[in-house]
């Protein structure tokens, strides 16, 4: 009986023991999921790391900063500015509308936390690629090049709405979440070493098919409007020279095939989610009921418009009641879906880099080559040469130039008043709300909350 | 699929049929054949234990009292019976041994209570457990299990979110322990096997016509077959489920099988169910004067040709009232159930098959529908060292519905909308002015849901002291949802075709599987009882999921038909597994039947923590003092007649944050882009992140008086639920909102409860016990760093509990201008929502309770339980639309403030392009004028039954029974129904008729 019991009570231990060693660290190691990919696995092939890049160029083109819905900066800095009125009160935009807005609005914070959320995506693009060895080393150089150039393009933004802005080249979040803001001369030099950078990666690599990636041709064109918001008209002039003379860019003279998407005048531009779908633009800015539901463009910048300018026939379209009449953008006209989209949301167009170059030629002093560039663009529109003369009617001439032809195109017109010093001068007068601080948007109140290295607030908030 | 399931199951059953074959061998014959009769004095008492004192050997008594037993002549018998005081018989050589139990007036220490890994009862534990048993559900006509409990335990708080068939029910067991909304759900276990209740729905595809993600997993249960559920909630009892015990625990406890004669009960009822409360909404009359005044409020000098409802395109003398036509259907139910069980001394079985089906309120053809096959064996051996239990449950159910829930459109249609249908019965689009409701009926949603669990626990005894066990479960859950809409939900003016018809599509399997082997000690030593345990789990559960939306459907009819469609995509993939593995131990100390002390440990893994964050340890202490066995109280044999304090302390957890987390991953964006579909960074990686933990403490004190006649418990608790798994907010420079990472976050949980049983009367033939129970619950913010920082800034507050809401505080209307007025709470002339909504509303419960009686007079058998709850809740100034929209109001917008010295409390009405109006309006909506009082009494459930008299039928014991849910509410709540609080189909007032045979 006793060995039993002996026998038993080892048995135990035994089993004890084996339910101890049971608990084992091995059992629980799972797997990675087969619906998702882990980041080493994304960069080492090149079909998955092409997704990873391109998933930032459709953030841009359908939910951030850039996008042609009320969450870029077509409609946000077009109200801010004096470009569009806006009709709902109801809707986002009306706080930029009335210039009147602060640290908590959502739109502000939705674009800071989104443009960042990209600018995240680039950098761990950057630093996965630059450790990977399966890539193709072609195209490991153009990807790489893209992530340079669009984590450029969107400080760049960053940097014309709130000023001086942290530029974030690393994916650490321990650093990135105490970082310091940068200076505006700082800024600038990152960003030219970053597109610096990227020319060399991507200059002789083949254009994307429909310009939906960014070029070299692209590169040099945000070089060339850096430059020139930074006042290097050498610069700017020679990068605007080198886009024009391209062999791949031919100057579009109908002004209804502009914003076609196999116009030969576009340098880059951006698809929505899906083909077939219109851009967001159309579906923003074009409507059919009087009074506008949501936002139609401002009386001010209708009166802008010389009387026999075909681009106000072409651009804008219009909906009449018995007193009134309003006008919508009507640059992008795909409305309906469609098996094909016929138009994609440029980025950067041609246009640009002869305004760009007709600035930089005024100040250097080059007024003929100016005159010819601004012509250019006017003669488009059925429009006589331009009557400016100084170099001070000249530069006048281009600012109004870029405000007509840029209408309703990612806040051209705001940077345009902002870095020529106008924005004062021009907007107190047709903006009641309009302040001097409001030359920059307020940093959101959460970021500063949480990360008091940024803080000041900007003057005003 | 399904018929893959059918296979495993018969396979299942005849496997078990053969081991029931096996076992049921003749049992080896003794020396003595006692026979006899087990009564109450009166009536037999079947199912009674007749047992032989010192050896396992026993049987149980027929359903006519008799039992049979061989004994030697010397033994003694030992005949208990729950609820009743155990005799000790000595054979004395007798053959004939007829026993009269006594009714137990204390039975605290018979009803054996499931702790999960083992037993106790109500007198020995050292833990908060509440139970209720099939006796309490039985008398409820619902589907879901958890409707079951409402109302009935102290401390567990449950509503019901829709009144749609197939719905959740939310279920807070000592409040939110959680800042995630998504990491407060309990652990639930069906016979020890992991429940998981994570649903498998798409909102894409329920959401417009089911709360929650569609068809809640609870469904999947058969509350006719289950026999216990008992709720685990301090860290006494819930610290063995370690990791997974922070929320509490229900444990489900199926019926099984008794020794006994064999035996078949039919139960079967029939009901109608119908909307509890109705909205007082305006008639025509009403109606259309607020909308005249809101056109000449908005300067309007005639009706624009858009306003259909008022200038006279729609008959403005037509009354419909439309809560009467969309909601206010009849809902047919129909249970019936057969179960037939049985077995010898040393095997019982049980077989039970059930069908149940719920028709909708609203018009059409809608139902929900369940069938279900439970069986289980029990087998030991005839030395009792070998013990085998096998159950099996499966249940599939089918929810066909409209894919809208119509409250919605029943509120808030005019009144004088037009006719529905045509005169040849197609829908009528009245020249295209308006929506038909009707619309949606074309639109079906549609949900199969298989659900299996099967488990088996093998136990063996070498020696009185030690035992091994072994548990086995295994369950598969698939559902399969779609939702098709037809071109035809559309005005046919846009001129749609089928080409713009629609289908979605969910598909979902979970399985999982566990493994649990135990080692179970049982020894007196130094006077004492040592009851202990140790075991080791292994889970493992794999989850897929894929989404498919298809367009362009070639012809209506095909719509169910993949192949019919142009256009196909995918909505997405999630595959995920998740792994767990666990030791427990409990060590339990019993001395002279009044010291208990309950040691119980858990180490944890989960594989939803990275490397070297695996594991953790909880534990906790639990210790009663049962002060009524003490000298002084026995020797005065006072009317104090049980009284135990008790007390425990310890840690439990919570890895309810998703798979995965740790990951360094890219996902699917389902952007796409030049033909390729885009991949996003999914989080920022952090792998250094671990449990959240939950630190439960608790006092209580259980009193018993005249003979525990009358008995009380108090039980105060204190809940810390820190290292909150929501991730550290980040500013937006690092690209995410946040990290997952431990935040170091504390919520409270203070809480009082009460419960009180009181038998009032007893007698022959009166037997009267109420129960009532009362809960004081407190949920506090403590800490959360970073508060005003994070996304969660609008949310919490520190210091408030966990669901407010911030709001505007209402301060009456402008005389001059009859626009209402909120308080500007920093002074700066504006109202802005980031400065000036700080009036803090807490929607939590004070208090709720249930107040439950069960009368038996004679053959006459009466329960009724009332529920109550005090709380504010959003009203109908919440709920409704901007009055002088084309939307029904409640009666209280009537006669709205027009002038200087008017007495009304409504704003002028507009039609929405008043901004000063509208914006005042949107604003009272998220002011405090937009809560009031929702406190309710509920009479949750009402049920008589008569069984009928013996003389009626020899062989059959029947009963017939009227039943209901909810049947009456006292509120003052302005607003549809005070549990649910939205514009969601109330729950239902239903009444059942039922028959319950016994052959």
């Amino acid at each position: 009986m006793k060995t039993i019991t002996k026998l038993n009570f080892a048995y135990i231990i035994l089993i004890i023991n084996g339910i101890t060693l049971l608990n084992c660290e091995d059992f629980i190691e799972i797997d990675v999921p087969d619906s998702q990919l882990t980041g080493e696995t994304v960069f080492n092939d090149i079909s998955s790391a092409e997704a990873a890049v391109s998933n930032i160029y459709s953030e841009l083109s359908n939910n951030t900063l850039v996008c042609g819905n009320n969450k870029g900066v077509s409609i946000l800095l077009g109200s801010y500015s004096d470009e569009l009125q806006t009709y709902n009160t109801g809707i986002p935009e009306f706080v930029f509308f009335q210039n009147n807005l602060t640290s908590f609005n959502a739109s502000v914070t939705s674009i800071w936390n989104g443009s960042y959320n990209l600018i995240y995506a680039t950098n761990a693009v950057f630093e996965r690629l630059k450790s990977s060895t399966a890539i193709p080393i072609n195209d490991k150089e153009r990807i790489l090049g893209e992530a340079l150039f669009t984590r450029a393009f969107i400080h760049f933004y960053l940097n014309n709405i709130f000023g001086e802005i942290p530029y974030i080249t690393t994916t650490n979040y321990t650093i990135n979440s105490k970082v310091n803001k940068s200076t505006t001369p700082e800024i600038y030099s990152l960003l030219i070493a970053d597109l610096e950078e990227a020319k060399l990666l991507l200059a002789s690599k083949t254009p994307s098919p429909l310009k939906l990636r960014p070029s070299y041709n692209a590169v040099k064109s945000l070089l060339a409007r850096i430059h020139l918001y930074h006042e290097n008209w050498e610069d700017a002039k020679n990068e605007a020279n080198a886009v024009i003379n391209s062999e791949s860019l031919v100057w579009i003279e109908s002004l209804e095939s502009v914003f076609s998407k196999n116009s030969s005048g576009t340098i880059w531009q951006l698809m929505r989610n899906q083909e077939g779908l219109p851009t967001y633009e159309a579906q923003s800015f074009i409507f059919t009921l009087a009074p506008p539901p949501n936002r139609a463009l401002s009386n001010v910048l209708m009166d802008a418009f010389e009387p026999e300018d075909l681009r106000k026939e072409v651009w804008t379209g219009h909906v009449k009641s018995e007193e009134n009449i309003w006008y919508y953008p009507y640059k992008y006209k795909q409305i309906v879906t469609d098996g094909e989209s016929s138009e994609y949301s440029i980025m950067f167009r041609i246009e640009e880099l002869y305004l760009i170059r007709a600035e930089a030629q005024a100040h250097l002093g080059e007024l003929e080559g100016a005159r010819n560039d601004i012509n250019k663009v006017r003669n488009r529109a059925s429009l006589s040469n331009t009557s400016a003369e100084t170099k001070h009617e000249l530069l006048n001439a281009t600012i109004k130039e870029r405000r007509i032809e840029f209408f309703s195109e990612l806040g051209h017109r705001f940077f345009d008043l902002k870095r020529t010093g106008r924005f004062n001068t021009t907007l107190t007068p047709t903006k009641q709300g309009w302040d001097a601080t409001d030359i920059l948007w307020p940093l959101p109140d959460s970021e500063l909350l949480l990360n008091p290295n940024l803080l000041p607030q900007n003057a005003g908030y | 699929m399904i018929n893959n399931h059918k296979s495993v199951r018969w396979r299942r059953i005849f496997s078990c049929n053969l081991l029931f074959l096996i076992f049921t061998l003749p049992i080896m014959a003794q020396d003595l054949l006692v026979t006899g009769k087990v009564t109450d004095g009166h009536l037999p008492i079947s199912g009674a234990n007749i047992l032989i004192k010192n050896t396992k050997n026993g049987v149980v008594s027929d359903f006519d009292g008799r039992y049979s037993i061989t004994a030697k002549p010397t033994d003694t018998l030992l005949v208990s019976y729950l609820g009743y005081t155990t005799l000790t018989i000595p054979i004395q050589n007798r053959t004939t041994i007829d026993v009269a139990l006594q009714e137990d007036a204390t039975a605290l220490g018979e009803v054996q209570i499931n702790a999960g890994y083992y037993t106790t009862t109500d007198r020995e534990k050292t833990g908060s457990i509440a139970r209720i048993t099939a006796k309490e559900i039985e008398t409820q006509p619902i589907s879901n299990p958890m409707a079951a409990l409402q109302g009935k335990m102290a401390g567990v708080n449950i509503t019901q979110s829709t009144g749609v068939p197939g719905g959740a029910f939310n279920i807070q067991i000592r409040g939110t322990n959680s800042l995630r909304a998504d990491g407060n759900t309990p652990l639930y276990l069906v016979d020890g096997i992991p429940f998981g209740t994570e649903n498998l729905g798409s909102t894409l595809i329920s959401g417009a016509v089911l709360t929650g993600y569609g068809i809640n997993p609870l469904n999947s249960l058969n509350p006719k077959d289950i026999e216990s559920i008992e709720v685990l909630k301090d860290a006494d009892a819930t610290a063995i489920y370690g990791s997974r015990g922070s929320n509490g625990v229900v444990l489900i406890t199926s019926k099984k099988g008794k020794p006994g004669k064999t035996k078949l009960n039919i139960n079967s009822y029939s009901g109608i169910g119908s909307v509890s409360r109705k909205l007082k909404l305006m008639n025509t009359q009403q109606y259309l004067i607020v909308r005249e005044q809101a056109f000449i409020n908005d300067g309007f000098t005639e009706i624009p040709f858009y306003a259909y409802d008022i200038n006279g395109t729609w008959d403005r003398n037509k009354y419909t009232d439309w809560q009467k036509e969309l909601i206010g259907g009849t809902a047919y139910t129909n249970s019936t159930q057969a179960t037939f069980s049985g077995g010898a001394e040393n095997t019982s079985f049980l077989l039970s098959g059930t069908h149940y089906k719920e028709t909708t309120v609203f018009p059409g053809d809608f139902e929900f529908s369940k069938k279900s096959v439970s069986f289980n064996i029990n087998h030991s051996s005839t030395d009792q060292k070998f013990e085998l239990l096998l159950s099996s449950n499966y249940l599939a159910d089918t929810n066909d519905l409209l894919a809208t829930d119509l409250t919605r459109q029943a509120y808030t249609l005019a009144p004088n909308a037009p006719e529905p249908f045509n005169s040849d019965g197609t829908l009528n689009w009245e020249n295209s002015t308006w929506d038909n409701p009707y619309r949606y009926i074309n639109e079906k949603y549609l949900a199969q849901n298989n659900n299996l669990i099967s488990n088996a626990m093998l136990q063996y005894q070498p020696s009185k002291e030690w035992s091994l066990k072994l548990g086995l479960g295994f369950s598969d859950s698939q559902l399969q949802e779609s939702k098709a809409s037809p071109h035809t939900i559309y005005d046919p003016s846009y001129g749609l075709s089928s080409k713009e018809s629609s289908l979605t599509l969910n598909d979902a399997k979970m399985q999982s599987w566990n493994i649990e082997p135990q080692i179970v000690f049982h020894k007196t030593i130094l006077s004492g009882t040592v009851n202990a345990l140790i075991g080791t789990t292994f889970q493992n559960r794999t989850r897929k999921q894929n989404g498919l939306y298809a367009r362009g459907i070639s012809n209506n009819n095909l719509i169910k038909n993949l192949a019919a469609a142009s256009n196909i995509s995918a909505l997405g993939t999630n595959n995920t597994e998740y792994r767990y593995n666990a030791v427990f131990g409990r060590f339990n100390y019993a001395r002279a039947n009044k010291y208990f002390l309950n040691f119980t440990g858990r180490r944890d893994g989960s594989s939803r923590f990275g490397p070297g964050k695996q594991f953790a340890n909880f534990w906790a202490l639990g210790a009663a003092w049962l002060f009524s066995e003490e000298h002084i109280f026995n020797q005065n044999k006072s009317w104090l007649s049980y009284g135990k304090l008790r007390g425990s302390y310890g840690t439990t957890g919570s890895d309810q944050i998703g798979d995965y987390q740790f990951l360094d991953t890219y996902s699917l964006s389902g952007l796409n882009y030049q033909g390729n579909t885009g991949l996003k960074p999914t989080r920022l990686f952090n792998p250094n992140f671990s449990w959240e933990t939950n630190k439960k403490m608790e006092l209580a004190i259980e009193l018993g008086a005249f003979n525990d006649r009358l008995m009380l418990s108090i039980a105060h608790y204190q809940n810390r639920s820190s290292n909150q798994l929501v991730g550290i907010p980040l500013p937006g420079t690092t690209g995410f909102p946040l990290v997952t990472a431990n935040l170091d976050a504390t919520v409270q949980n203070i809480g009082w409860e009460f419960e009180m049983q009181g038998r009032i009367v007893r007698s022959d033939n009166l037997n009267w016990t109420t129960f009532l129970n009362f809960t004081v619950p407190k949920n506090k913010l403590i800490a959360f760093p970073n508060l005003e920082g994070s996304t969660y800034r609008n949310k919490f507050i520190i210091g408030e509990p966990l669901d407010i809401t911030k709001v505007y505080h209402y301060t009456g209307m402008n005389p001059q201008t009859g626009i209402y007025e909120f308080e500007d709470v920093d002074g700066d002339g504006l109202l802005t929502s980031a400065n000036d909504r700080k009036k803090i509303i807490s929607s939590a419960p004070k208090f709720f309770g249930g107040f439950q009686n069960n009368i038996n007079y004679k053959n006459w058998q009466f329960d009724f339980l009332f529920q109550f709850t005090q709380q504010l809740g959003r009203n109908n100034n919440y709920l409704g639309d901007l009055p002088g929209v084309a939307s029904n109001l409640s009666v209280e917008f009537n006669n709205a403030w027009s002038a200087v010295g008017d007495e009304s409390n409504i704003q002028p009405y507009s039609t929405g392009i008043n901004a000063n109006i509208t914006t005042a309006y949107n604003r009272f909506t998220t002011s405090d004028a937009a809560f009031s009082d929702a406190s309710f009494v509920r009479l949750k459930n009402f049920s008589i039954s008569y069984t009928l008299p013996k003389s009626f039928s020899s062989i059959v014991e029947s009963s017939v029974n009227i039943r209901g849910q909810n049947l009456l509410t006292i509120t003052k709540y302005n607003g549809p129904d005070p549990e649910n609080q939205s514009v969601r189909l109330p729950p239902l007032r239903i009444f059942t008729f039922g028959l319950d045979l016994n052959f």
